[in-house]
């Protein structure tokens, strides 16, 4: 990094950062993305051979993502590590053993000592519908769907628990950015502010009641943890997603709710 | 000569979508790599946005829009990249820029390089966006799917970690 003796002025900034980026927005488009028509791109099973290279991979590694995550560890100490983590691990033959947390994760992996001993091939997909924490949990590892974004909810929906009312919030917010010149790389609403993805999700606590639950996590995209609380309807016993909202007072805001016109980011802290 | 209108008739416009592609391509690649500093994950980025575009693509309403459309599509792509990739365990910042991406920077945008990477993916994506292709503040929270006080934030922050990591 060049010393400076001095701080450099806003125009000093600004001055380096249009050279910077007359350069990085100038560079040649490699053959890869120069050869990808409509034509391939509908072939998808030889596009995934042919161009995609280790995108396919990243992709079939996801959907076959396998979570090592003590199943029935009870709240407040289930967590959901994205990156480094003991939770998430991209190969389907992974072994059980907990890997330690390392990097930036502030929020570390510490699954309790009473927690079970996780499956050795435990998918994401085995949660307990009928524990609430799970099921918030899974709504951002399930599957793989968080990993690439709620949009990846309307097209894997199988996958996806959240109820019918959710679900089609998310194809009319999906729409309606599609109407502001928006589209399917839509920021996803379940992070509600995060930057570059989610490092960890952690269920601090749960309240159940007769007729669903709410489920209190905190995320983090390695900016610091904020709160949010997942609404779940009870249906049948098991639990689906119904609303994400932002955390004000140590109770849900229903003025964030996802079924607003403007979905705010969530503030880092509780600012109740 | 395209056949537009076969096109249209089978659902699958192959002759629009390949004319926004090649109207637009060079630029997301230009956005791409200005976001992610890697040429690697930039064609993964851009790869996976003209998939979900294509994928997207008959429910556009509006083809005078295609570029912006197409332009956020990309940045989000870019932005979610990473998730990806701590899947597997990579973090970026163990991914040291390779020799060729930074052979055309010279002695001080070598250091601003440095600085820059420092930077979010969001930070970068509101820098290149607003300063180098002139989208305003509001066009880039549309782009982003954010406010536009959290594009302002994300400007103001990220010339502040550049002004700290510049004179660190």
């Amino acid at each position: 990094m060049k010393k400076t003796s001095r701080v450099p002025t806003d125009a000093e900034i600004r001055g380096q950062l249009d050279q910077y980026l007359d350069i990085t927005n100038a560079v040649d488009v490699p053959p890869r993305i120069r050869e990808i028509t409509a034509e391939r791109l509908n072939d998808r099973p030889r596009l995934s051979r042919t161009l995609v290279g280790g995108g396919a991979v990243l992709a079939l590694a996801a959907a076959t993502a396998v979570l090592v995550l003590a199943a029935h560890q009870p709240h407040p100490t289930a967590t959901l590590p994205g990156v480094t983590g003991s939770a998430v691990s991209a190969s389907p033959i992974a072994s059980p053993t907990l890997v330690p947390a390392t990097p930036s994760a502030s929020i570390p992996a510490t699954p309790s000592a009473s927690a079970p001993a996780p499956s050795p091939s435990l998918p994401l997909s085995t949660y307990d519908p009928q524990q609430p924490d799970q099921v918030a949990l899974e709504l951002y590892a399930g599957g793989g769907t968080a990993l690439s974004g709620y949009v990846d909810c309307l097209t894997t929906t199988s996958g996806c628990l959240v109820t019918p009312r959710l679900m089609a919030r998310f194809s009319a917010f999906s729409d309606s950015n599609q109407a502001h010149n928006a589209g399917a790389g839509s920021t996803d609403p379940l992070c509600r502010g995060c930057q570059d993805g989610l490092v960890s999700v952690v269920v601090t606590s749960a309240v159940t009641s007769a007729t669903g639950a709410t489920v209190y996590v905190a995320i983090d995209d390695g900016g610091g943890p904020w709160p949010l609380a997942i609404l779940e309807m009870a249906q049948g016993g098991d639990y689906l997603v119904d609303d994400v909202q932002c955390v004000k007072g140590g109770a849900p805001d229903p003025q964030t709710s996802l079924y607003l016109v403007s979905i705010p980011s969530c503030p880092v802290a509780d600012s109740g | 000569m395209p056949d537009v209108a076969q096109d249209r008739a089978s659902g699958l416009d192959f002759v629009g979508f390949d004319m926004a592609l090649d109207a637009h391509r060079a630029r997301l690649y230009g956005i791409a790599y200005s976001i992610l500093r890697n040429h690697a994950d930039a064609e993964d980025a851009v790869q996976g946005a003209f998939l979900k575009a294509w994928t997207a693509w008959p429910k556009l309403a509006d083809r005078n829009v295609a570029g912006a459309w197409l332009t956020r599509i990309c940045v989000n792509q870019c932005i979610d990249h990473r998730r990806a990739l701590l899947v597997h365990g990579r973090h970026e910042s163990a991914e040291p820029p390779g020799v060729a991406d930074e052979a055309h920077l010279r002695g001080a945008l070598l250091d601003f390089d440095r600085a820059y990477r420092k930077l979010s993916r969001r930070q970068r994506a509101v820098l290149t966006l607003h300063h180098h292709h002139g989208y305003s503040i509001d066009e880039c929270a549309g782009l982003l799917g954010c406010g536009s006080g959290s594009v302002r934030t994300h400007l103001a922050r990220a010339i502040a970690r550049l002004r700290e990591e510049m004179t660190r």
